[in-house]
């Protein structure tokens, strides 16, 4: 049997065109799965989460609320981090046609699955 | 204009009925993938969808035009619709190559569309479109699609697995003997298979038409070069909060639990 967590990242990249890659990590950058091939989740890992911290700060000094998510839009592509409660985070790299409407509606269940899975870890 | 949307059954008798009366606005489809069709006096001039790669990809990712042109051209403050044309202006591309490059991309939005049932569809104003000159008869996508679903199966069921699967780089792939009378075209395309990538996913890294790309996989399959992907598992580490552990079990095991190490 699929670890649960592996699974719901493989079905995010079933259920809407275009994501590439995702990599789950925690905030202080270290990976937990990863449904990645081209890049190299560590690296994705560690660099996602020093992204998403700078997120935050940037939110706190705009004064525009709590960051909900982080997009870098790229020429081929978009990578965007999800926070994952307040333990992990959510990086998936899409392509430039990626389903956006899917994508939106898929997220908010996806990263709840995944909080419920995580917080079962208490050691 | 504040006519009523025509009643159709389905997406192909809407774009009919909007040909018949000549309308000009945009249908917004609804489902995986959905997309905008846009209508221009009842023809057909252009398809966005998430399942098939626009004029834009095509133009980008097969190098035709540079990100930089791309970018100047953007910066010349024109409006995003004429992109397209202010590169024909700039001489970086042909008129007649910008409209081809329209079509095929619209010939196969359409032909991706046609692989799975809409949710709903939705008629509003006209949307901004990047014009390329192409205006196509909707009549003439239906017949398109029709042949383009028979050439690769004979049964849309069949053709829609197939543009779902992640093909996989079969054992005979490697051998150098079996590759060497292949086109430089359906090597690419034998690189870019992973097992993880749809054939959709292919057409958006190499910047070509699904439909061709659907085609090219169709022949390496039959050659024996792809099979369907195998599946792997992994285990996960604990994300639980982590506190220093008490004096008591603390004791130094450095074979136990190594640190998490970077590989490069």
């Amino acid at each position: 049997m699929n670890d649960p967590v592996q699974d719901i990242l493989v079905s995010l990249r079933d259920r809407v065109m275009g994501v590439s890659e995702t990599v789950l990590a925690t905030v202080d950058g270290l990976v937990v799965a990863a449904d990645a091939d081209k890049t190299h989740p560590e690296s994705m890992a560690a660099l996602a989460a020093a992204a998403i911290s700078l997120g935050h700060r940037l939110a706190d000094q705009a004064t525009t609320g709590t960051l909900r998510q982080l997009t870098a839009q790229c020429s081929a592509g978009h990578v965007i981090v999800t926070a994952v409660g307040n333990r992990a985070l959510l990086a998936v790299v899409t392509d430039e046609g990626v389903d956006g409407l899917a994508f939106d509606r898929e997220i908010p269940t996806v990263v709840d699955d995944l909080k419920k899975i995580l917080a079962q870890d208490t050691a | 204009m504040s006519q009523e949307t025509p009643a159709a059954r389905n997406i192909p008798a809407l774009l009919a009925a909007l040909h018949a009366e000549k309308r000009s606005g945009a249908v917004l489809v609804s489902g995986t993938p959905g997309g905008v069709i846009h209508v221009r006096d009842g023809m057909v001039v252009g398809m966005e969808t998430p399942g098939a790669p626009g004029v834009e990809v095509l133009l980008l990712k097969s190098h035709r035009i540079t990100e930089d042109d791309w970018t100047a051209a953007r910066a010349t403050g024109t409006d995003p619709a004429r992109l397209g044309l202010e590169l024909v202006a700039q001489g970086l591309l042909g008129a007649r190559e910008l409209e081809v490059i329209g079509q095929a991309a619209l010939f196969d939005a359409a032909f991706a569309l046609a692989l799975t049932s809409p949710d709903g569809w939705e008629m509003t104003a006209p949307r901004p479109l990047l014009d390329t000159g192409a205006a196509i008869p909707p009549d003439r996508l239906v017949t398109e699609n029709t042949r383009r679903i028979r050439l690769l199966s004979n049964e849309r069921g069949a053709t829609a697995r197939f543009a779902r699967d992640r093909p996989d780089p079969a054992p005979a792939a490697r051998d150098p003997q079996r590759t060497a009378r292949l086109s430089p075209r359906h090597r690419t395309l034998l690189t870019a298979a992973d097992g993880r990538r749809t054939p959709r996913d292919i057409a958006f890294t190499l910047g070509r038409g699904l439909f061709a790309v659907m085609l090219d996989l169709r022949d390496l399959l039959a050659l024996g070069l792809l099979q369907s992907p195998s599946v792997t598992l992994a285990g996960r580490p604990s994300t639980a909060p982590r506190t220093p552990l008490s004096a008591s079990t603390a004791t130094p095991q450095p074979s136990a639990t190594p640190l998490p190490r970077r590989k490069p």
